[in-house]
């Protein structure tokens, strides 16, 4: 029985299965608080841990899924290619609203880590966690920041963002679905956007936006920013 | 409808992204230059839609999974980070909130402006 731990289709198996039932404690219940990721990682981590099995060994099955996140990534293209109309008629404000909010995000990001006294090391892989979850890994990454930490905090903002954003912006007088949708998905990337879609149409293809525009946005924030501030 | 195609002409385009990172000296990450490289080809024409839709839909709506082995790795560096959880989960709050209100502030004045420019419909409510 012991051999079935270190084997890397057990885990495969496993961890499939895991993700299988988030999905269907999210449908259940339609709660942001039960994302799939969260739940599964909760799950085959106690797992691990019960089953005293070290990452290195999870890591062997880990690597065949995470293959797939560069190919998924290349594949957001086709979203965006989809909704070329809406982002040709709106240019201006998502770009403009992509970028300030962008760059709000990595500028709070330095302030509140510093306020909060966090290392270098967790600042550099927090910089990046507004957007989505496969561009934020690979900048933390050119950071030099941890990319687990950045996984984190990114299903974490994501949370936070469909949970709170739309109360929030309501709170602060934004009654525009252009705005609305904007807001949400620069701040609080796809986890956002699936709350976005709830509010309506518009609000969700704007958010869907600006997972992408933002994502790009911030990517060409970060790098210009280290190859300026070292 | 044939994925294995499909998923060829995406890795294709991660291939190319590897090299345009490489030649930029990784000033900009190989996924970020893939993407952007698949969508000038969409735009432009040499690729279609459905050359590629299946599978990426395929990878997008399962994207959440493909980021479970990130994840654990968590359980790596658990201990390194332990004391700086509730601090991290802080950042996280109050920066999403900052990021949202930037980005309805500066939507709401680019409408201001536009329609003060012209007076053609947006798409206002």
């Amino acid at each position: 029985m012991t051999e079935l731990l270190s084997s890397s289709t057990f885990w495969m198996a496993l961890s499939i299965g895991c993700y299988a039932l988030g999905v269907k404690i999210q449908q259940k219940t339609g709660s942001p608080l039960c994302n799939p990721l969260l739940i599964a990682a909760l799950l085959v981590g106690v797992l691990l841990v019960a089953t005293g099995t070290t990452y290195q060994t999870y890591e062997s099955a880990g690597q065949l899924i995470a293959f797939f996140l560069t190919p998924a990534t290349v594949a957001l293209a086709v979203p965006i290619y989809r909704k070329l109309d809406v982002l040709r008629k709106n240019l201006v404000p998502i770009l403009a609203g992509a970028l300030v909010g962008s760059l709000t995000s990595i500028l709070s990001v330095l302030l509140f880590s510093r306020l909060f006294g966090l290392s270098d090391l967790t600042t550099r892989a927090l910089v990046p966690k507004s957007v989505t979850t496969p561009i934020a890994v690979a900048l933390s990454e050119m950071l030099g920041g941890l990319a687990p930490i950045t996984a984190i905090a990114v299903v974490f903002t994501g949370i936070v963002g469909a949970i709170l954003l739309p109360t929030f912006l309501k709170c602060i007088g934004v009654r525009n679905p252009v705005q609305m949708g904007l807001s949400i998905g620069t701040a609080a990337h796809a986890v956002g956007t699936s709350r976005a879609l709830e509010l309506g149409e518009t609000e969700g293809a704007m958010s869907g936006l600006a997972i992408g525009v933002a994502g790009l946005l911030t990517a060409l924030l970060v790098s210009f920013g280290s190859v300026l501030f070292g | 409808m044939n994925y294995i195609k499909q998923l060829g002409v995406l890795l294709a385009c991660c291939v190319a992204g590897d090299a345009l990172s490489i030649l930029l000296r990784g000033a900009l990450p190989s996924n970020v230059l893939g993407l952007t490289l698949l969508l000038l080809l969409l735009i432009f024409g040499p690729i279609r839609l459905h050359h590629v839709e299946h599978t990426a839909d395929f990878l997008l709506q399962n994207m959440a999974f493909f980021f479970l082995p990130a994840c654990l790795g968590v359980l790596e560096i658990f201990a390194q980070i332990k004391s700086e959880i509730l601090a991290i989960l802080a950042v996280c709050i109050l920066t999403t909130l900052c990021t949202a209100a930037a980005t309805a502030f500066t939507v709401h004045i680019v409408f201001r402006l536009q329609n003060r420019e012209s007076e053609e419909a947006f798409d206002h409510d």
